[in-house]
This record gives C-alpha cells, sequence and structure tokens, in this order.
C-alpha cells in the first residue's frame, strides 16, 4: 500500500491512499471513511441495496469477533474474505475487535485477547491471528493489541495492555515479514495507552521505529456506545504528544461512534481514515442522522435549541444529531427524514411509513435508516474533504455543533 | 374536456389455454397493474416484505403484493392510511395490491373471536375492548387501504369442520357479500372478490358458487382451504370450483403457494394465489429450490461453495454462496433479505415457466418433469396422480 500526504495544516490533511494488493488504480482520497460490516455484510444492507446507496469505491471494515466463524468455510471456498463475503470488488481490512459494539472487559489473558464472537468468547494469539489473516487474505489489517482500557482504567491495567500489546505486535510483526502472503497487506501497528500521557509517549516511540503502513490509536474506549460521549479535549492533547513522535507519512486511523462534532477535530488534528459505526450504532437505536453539514441544509430544517424540545424526556429523545423516529411525533409525519436529502429513502419514503415499520418491528425500518445514514456519513466526509481543502474545517465545525436538534 | 368512460377496476382476457388440462394464461388488468396470471402473490402483511425495498420486489418482477386488512387496520391503523392516501402511496409501491377482509386472521389470531350474523365479534388483543368486525367494517377498511383487489368477509369454519355450520357458514357468506357489496363505496377503483365457501361438501361448495355466480363480480375466490384438509379433499374441492366458475373471470385459491400446489392448481385453472411460506421460511434460512427445500443453517452448508440455485438469476444466487448464508443465517439481518430475494424469485420463476409452457401448449409435459424432479424415486403423492389425472395428465 502507497500512502501520500498531498497537504498538512493545522486543520487537518489530505492524502491519497493507492497500491493496495491486487486493486492496481483504486485510490482513496482522506480524510476517508471504511465501511463498518458485521459478519462481511454492511448491516441491513445487501450488495444490491448497497449500490442504491453509493456506487463509489468503498474500504470494508471486517471485525474479527463477526467472521472469525466463518473461518473453516472461508478456507474450504479458498477464497479471500472480500470474495467470501460477495463484496470482491471491494478491499477490506480487518481488526481484532469490533468497533461497533461494546467489548466486554477483563478477558485478555497472558498472550491470549478475548475475541466475542456469535458463538461466545474465543481466545486468539498472535500465531492463531496470523494464521488467519493470511487465511482471509485481507487488504488491510490492524496487529493483535489489547485496547481494553477506557477513562476508568487503572494504572496498572495500562501497563498492563501496553506490555501485552507491545508483545502481541512484535509476535504478528515478525510474522507479517516472514510471510510470503502478506507480502504486499498493509500492516497497522496499534498505539495503546490509554489516557495516561507518560505511557502514551513511550508507546508511540517504540511502534515509530517499525516498517509498518500506519498507526491505529486504540484503548481510549471500549467500542460501541462507550465512545459517543467522550469529548474531544480529552484525548486531544494525548494524540499531540504520541503524533508529535511517529513518522508523519503514514496512515492515522481511530475507529469507533464519535460524535459528529468531536469527529471534526480529530480530523482537524490529523486522522486520515474513520469508519462507520456510528452510523451503524445511531440505526440500532431507531434514529435517523440529521446533523447539517452545509449552509443549505442548516437552512431548510427548521432547528430548535434542544433544551426547548418541550414535555418530551430528554433521555429518550437521544443525541442532538439525530431524530428518534420512532416516537409518537413521527406517527403522522409525512415528510422525509430530511427535505433536501438525495438518499432514496428521502427521496420515497416518509417518517410516518419508517415509524410505522419500526414500531412493528419489519426489517425494512432498519434498512431504510441505515441506508439514510450511511448516505447522510458517505456526504458528511465528502464536504470535510472539501472543506480541508479549503482550510474552511472551522465554519464546518461551527455549522455542526451550532446544530442543537430539529424541530 | 371529455375523458372516455374509465375501464372497470378489473378486466381479465385469457391469452392462451392447455388443450389438456385446464389450465389458461391471461393477463388481469388492474387499476395499477396488469398482471400476467397465473400469478404468485407474496404476502406482504404490515405493508413490506421481509426487509425489501420496494423496487427490489418490481426487479423480481412482483405485480401484486397482498396486506393483511387486520394488521394494517391495527397499525398503523385506518386513520393514518386515509392520511397517506391509501397503502398505495404510504408504502411507496406503484404496483397492484389486494387485501383479505380481516376476518380469516381474527379467527385465526384470536381465541375469542365469536362469529354472529352481525359480523366477527373479538376482544381486542391491546386493550380488551369488544370490537365487531361487520362486512360493512371490512369494507370500509379496505377501501381506505385501497388495495386494487378486495375481499368480502367470510364466515371462515375451519375446513375439517362438518355438520349443519358449513351449511350455516355458506350461506351466511352470501348474505355477508351483498352486504361488503353494498358498502363498497369504490367500485370504480377496486374490486370485491366474493370467495366460495362450503367446506369439503360437493353440494354446498356448487350452492355457494351458484349463489355467488349471480352476483356478477368480476373475479372469484376459492376459501376455507389450505386448513388441514386432506389433500385429497383439497384438489377435488378446487377442481369441482373451477368448473362451475365462469371462464372469463380470475379464479383465485386462498392460501396456497407450495411449488407442487402450485402446478397441480394451474392444471386444474386456477389463475391467482398467495402464501406466506416464502417468505416466512427465508426467515429461518430455508431456501426454495425444485428439489424441495434446503436449511441453510445445516452444517453441510458450512463448505458448500455453491449458489442456492445455480439455475438462478437471482441477485443472491448469482453473487452469494450457500456457505457464505449459512454463516451469517442466524445472526444478520441481510440472510433474511438475500433468502427472501431468492425465495421469491424462485415463486416468479416458476409461474414464468407455467405461463410460458401453457402458452407453448407444452404444460402437460412441463408437469411430468417438474414432478420428476420433485419426487426423484418416482413415489408420486396418490393426491396429486389423482389430480393430474382428473385433467389428463398421467405420471409415469
Ligand atoms: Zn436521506
Ligand atoms: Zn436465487
Amino acid at each position: 500500500m502507497k500512502f501520500l500526504v498531498k497537504s498538512s495544516g493545522k486543520c487537518g490533511r489530505l492524502g491519497i491512499i493507492s497500491n493496495l494488493p491486487n486493486r492496481q488504480g483504486e485510490t482513496f482520497d482522506t480524510p476517508f471513511l471504511t465501511i463498518y460490516t458485521r459478519g462481511g455484510n454492511v448491516p441491513h444492507i445487501t450488495h444490491e441495496v448497497l449500490q442504491l446507496i453509493t456506487t463509489e469505491n468503498l474500504m470494508m471494515l471486517m471485525p474479527l469477533p463477526t467472521i472469525m466463524t466463518a473461518l473453516r468455510s472461508i478456507e474450504s471456498c479458498g477464497q479471500s474474505i472480500s470474495e467470501f463475503v460477495g463484496l470482491k470488488e471491494y478491499p477490506s481490512y480487518i481488526t481484532p475487535q469490533d468497533p461497533g459494539i461494546e467489548t466486554p472487559s477483563g478477558y485478555n489473558k497472558g498472550d491470549e485477547v478475548a475475541v466475542w464472537t456469535k458463538n461466545g468468547k474465543r481466545t486468539v494469539d498472535p500465531s492463531k491471528y496470523m494464521n488467519m489473516i493470511e487465511k482471509m487474505k485481507p487488504d488491510m489489517y490492524l496487529a493483535l493489541c489489547d485496547g481494553d482500557v477506557n477513562s476508568d482504567s487503572s494504572k496498572k491495567r495500562i501497563v498492563k495492555s501496553m506490555t501485552r500489546t507491545s508483545k502481541l505486535f512484535k509476535d504478528c510483526y515478525n510474522y507479517h515479514q516472514a510471510s510470503t502472503e502478506l507480502q504486499n497487506v498493509a500492516l497497522l501497528a496499534p498505539i495503546e495507552g490509554g489516557y495516561d500521557l507518560n505511557a502514551r509517549r513511550l508507546i508511540s516511540e517504540e511502534m515509530a521505529v517499525y516498517n509498518v503502513d500506519g498507526y491505529v490509536f486504540d484503548g481510549f474506549h471500549t467500542n460501541g456506545l462507550t465512545v459517543e460521549s467522550i469529548p474531544c479535549n480529552a484525548v486531544e492533547p494525548i494524540i499531540r504528544e504520541c503524533l508529535e513522535r511517529l513518522p508523519k507519512d503514514r496512515l492515522r486511523v481511530i475507529h469507533g461512534a464519535w460524535s459528529p462534532a468531536t469527529l471534526l477535530k480529530l480530523v482537524a488534528l490529523g486522522f486520515d481514515v474513520f469508519d462507520t459505526s456510528l452510523p451503524f450504532v445511531s440505526t440500532e437505536r431507531g434514529s435517523a442522522l440529521v446533523f447539517p453539514f452545509n449552509e443549505n441544509m442548516a437552512l431548510s430544517t427548521p432547528f430548535i435549541n434542544s433544551s426547548q424540545k418541550s414535555g418530551k424526556d430528554t433521555n429518550s429523545s437521544g443525541p442532538e444529531y439525530e431524530l428518534s423516529i420512532e416516537e409518537d411525533i413521527y406517527k403522522e409525519d409525512f415528510q422525509p427524514i430530511l427535505i433536501d436529502c438525495n438518499c432514496l429513502t428521502c427521496k420515497q419514503h416518509t417518517k410516518a411509513y419508517i415509524h410505522h415499520l419500526l414500531k412493528s418491528q419489519e426489517l425494512l425500518g432498519k434498512v431504510l435508516l441505515m441506508m439514510h445514514n450511511l448516505h447522510h456519513y458517505l456526504e458528511f466526509f465528502k464536504c470535510i474533504r472539501t472543506a480541508v481543502k479549503n482550510d474552511s474545517l472551522e465554519t464546518l465545525c461551527h455549522l455542526v455543533e451550532s446544530h442543537r436538534g430539529p424541530l | 374536456m371529455t375523458t372516455g368512460a374509465r375501464p372497470p377496476a378489473l378486466t381479465f382476457k385469457v391469452i392462451g389455454s392447455c388443450s389438456t388440462t385446464k389450465a389458461r394464461v391471461g393477463v388481469m388488468s388492474l387499476p395499477h397493474q396488469d398482471v400476467d396470471t397465473p400469478v404468485f402473490m407474496p404476502v406482504g402483511t404490515k405493508g413490506t416484505i421481509k426487509g425489501l425495498l420496494p423496487q427490489q420486489l418490481e426487479a423480481l418482477n412482483c405485480q401484486i403484493i397482498l396486506g393483511n386488512t387486520y394488521h394494517l387496520g391495527t397499525k398503523p391503523g385506518v386513520e393514518i392510511l386515509k392520511k397517506a392516501g391509501g397503502l398505495h402511496k404510504f408504502m411507496n409501491w406503484p404496483r397492484a395490491l389486494l387485501t383479505d377482509s380481516g376476518g380469516f386472521q381474527m379467527v385465526s389470531l384470536l381465541e375469542l373471536a365469536e362469529i354472529t350474523e352481525d359480523g366477527v365479534n373479538f376482544k381486542s388483543p391491546y386493550d380488551g375492548s369488544e370490537c365487531m368486525l361487520t362486512p360493512e367494517h371490512s369494507t370500509e377498511i379496505q377501501n381506505a387501504i385501497g388495495a386494487d383487489i378486495m375481499m368480502q368477509l367470510d364466515d371462515v369454519v375451519h375446513s375439517t369442520t362438518t355438520g349443519p355450520r358449513v351449511e350455516e357458514a355458506m350461506h351466511r357468506t352470501t348474505r355477508w357479500l351483498d352486504r361488503c357489496l353494498g358498502a363498497h363505496s369504490r367500485n370504480d377503483d377496486q374490486t370485491i372478490f366474493p370467495i366460495v365457501q362450503g367446506g369439503l361438501d360437493p353440494d354446498l361448495r356448487k350452492q355457494s358458487a351458484l349463489q355467488h355466480i349471480e352476483r356478477n363480480s368480476r373475479g372469484f375466490a376459492i376459501g376455507g382451504l389450505s386448513g388441514g384438509e386432506s389433500k385429497d379433499d383439497f384438489w377435488k374441492m378446487v377442481h369441482l370450483s373451477t368448473d362451475l366458475l365462469p371462464k372469463d373471470k380470475p379464479r383465485y385459491c386462498m392460501g396456497v403457494g407450495f411449488a407442487e400446489d402450485l402446478v397441480v392448481c394451474c392444471a386444474l385453472g386456477v389463475d391467482m394465489y398467495d402464501c406466506v411460506f416464502p417468505t416466512r421460511t427465508a426467515r429461518f434460512g430455508c431456501a426454495l429450490i425444485d428439489e424441495g427445500q434446503i436449511n441453510l443453517k445445516n452444517v453441510t452448508f458450512e463448505t458448500d461453495c455453491r449458489p442456492i440455485d445455480s439455475e438462478c438469476r437471482c441477485t443472491t444466487c448469482k453473487r452469494y454462496t450457500r456457505a457464505y448464508l449459512h454463516s451469517i443465517v442466524t445472526t444478520e439481518t441481510v440472510a433474511c433479505q438475500l433468502v427472501s430475494v431468492h425465495n421469491i424469485a424462485y415463486q416468479m420463476r416458476l409461474m414464468q415457466r407455467i405461463r410460458s409452457s401453457i402458452l407453448e401448449d407444452t404444460y402437460p409435459n412441463f408437469v411430468r418433469s417438474f414432478m420428476k424432479r420433485k419426487y426423484t424415486d418416482g413415489n408420486y403423492p396418490q393426491w396429486i396422480v389423482d389430480a393430474l389425472n382428473a385433467v389428463g395428465v398421467k405420471l409415469e
């Protein structure tokens, strides 16, 4: 894999990814989104429906917990993971944990990392992990690591996570170097250390010497719904320290369902790769993302301050950047989720219909939400790239932050 | 401004017939769609089918789908459907729709349903209040839903019931038909189908059919079957009904959808079918093929790298293997959608094969080769042998 930083400033950087194994000619402009999948499919979205959302090239994020139970099938079909899951046109990227679902804490032991599959807990050590990677033949993967750390973790836990991760990474790295199959596969190194500045400095210096394609900033949260409420200022000083110690010409990756406002600050800090966990968690709780990312959107939808949402339980109404379509106020709302949205859901269906589908536990409800949420988020990233290019990221931040929930 | 006289809400034209059996091919023109018959109608109980988008159903060549009045009347409710401008607009489905009367759902879903001359009396499962579904009420709800074809409220008795109750139900069904027709407020947009009742009694069936035919409806349904009666009784009642019903009107056999039943009933001259089975079974990982069905949950598919059906051209079979479907079948909603796509494609392709062979007048050959493939050992169920024999097709 080749990564070229085209421009870099104090408000984010632009780059281009090219030369993925067996995908000559395909490029990705950064900052970009990897598409969150489960069991190899975008949640609720078949390949046929994905084509109705976007025909652009996408990189599929495949969390190991959701695909490792299929290993026997993959082996016997002799296919790469992308081929096996019916998405051969799309490059794949494997991570040891699942950013969309909270990871149970306290199960990593010795050389073994706990991976929670649909059949329960499985333990994975470096040789088992690398063996699976060789069989699944992704285009990119993150080395095995212990990211079971959050803001409440003790010093002892952080040290444990770091020493374990160093060991796991070195084993994976050596295996990778020796493997002929993995020669062209991109390898990412984990940056752990929780919220301990010193620990983060140490691991950054350690990882900086390896010949890897990029770094994944891990260990700020345990995935799933634990991410959204983390304010950027909690992670910003740590990230700055790490970035100073790492080579600037490598990919910088961060996972999880960050709030849109925090995500923009992460872009400003210079991250290149994110994922679509937010559209997923939003869909799972029956919500549609509606935060504006251009002036037109901000004008065309009537927004009010969330404190003015009268007579409503603020807990049930969810985060300010989404609409909880299951709420009764949408029962007779024959408008689309967003009037100016060009997604198929908004062009063809009303909130009242989606409300009915969600209330009736019909599968199509989440299909329609996911179609809108993915479209919204992909469009958001187009605006992010333009904003970084035009040095107007601050304006975009302001737009997103000023949003306090629609009427 | 002049406007030509509007065509009736249903016109039916037979465009080809089998010279051996009673099978025929027709075009049923409805306000929203011309429907090629014999047709299988997938069931979308609550205004949706198993996570599929309306354009996916169109791509699968579904021309008409079913909605259930009882469920839609409860959720989202008549008021919302009225405000939405009917079910077509509410679910954004441009093609034809058919709704049932709600009566069958009530009697089968609700233990406490009681049938009187007035209608079906039941306790609401939501708030326990007593409600009455009368023929007038059923018609009013179906008028609000706005389906191209609606069903009369009929007096449903279990298909194995015998004695005076069957006769009472048959006569009451005719009286209720008259009340439905009297209450029908959108005769230019919607067609009510009467339902031939009479249990398993040939005389009662005959009386019911003749009474309905007098009402000069645009189409007819054969009801009260597919409820646990023997297959031997089933085909005889269908055979008898299609002999009586007018040749120039479509005939709808309610609740039939297994492949072999479709092949036999087409030979008996039925034009329309519906069944929840193909989509309901998809949810449990069952995929339909000519040989029968395969359950993708079964561990034998873990290493099976073939598509569900190598002859199928659906979007599932073109892209996904049995092994992959096996790996997501219990955990991912996408699996349910992918198998539903295939199962609907299977039903649509079966009907297409039936229509083509009737038009080419090779239907008996199609029936024989279909049955041979399904019953490889040649052990045909006796009812199939008898039913086909009755219309001149011998299975060797
Ligand atoms: Zn939209
Ligand atoms: Zn298929």
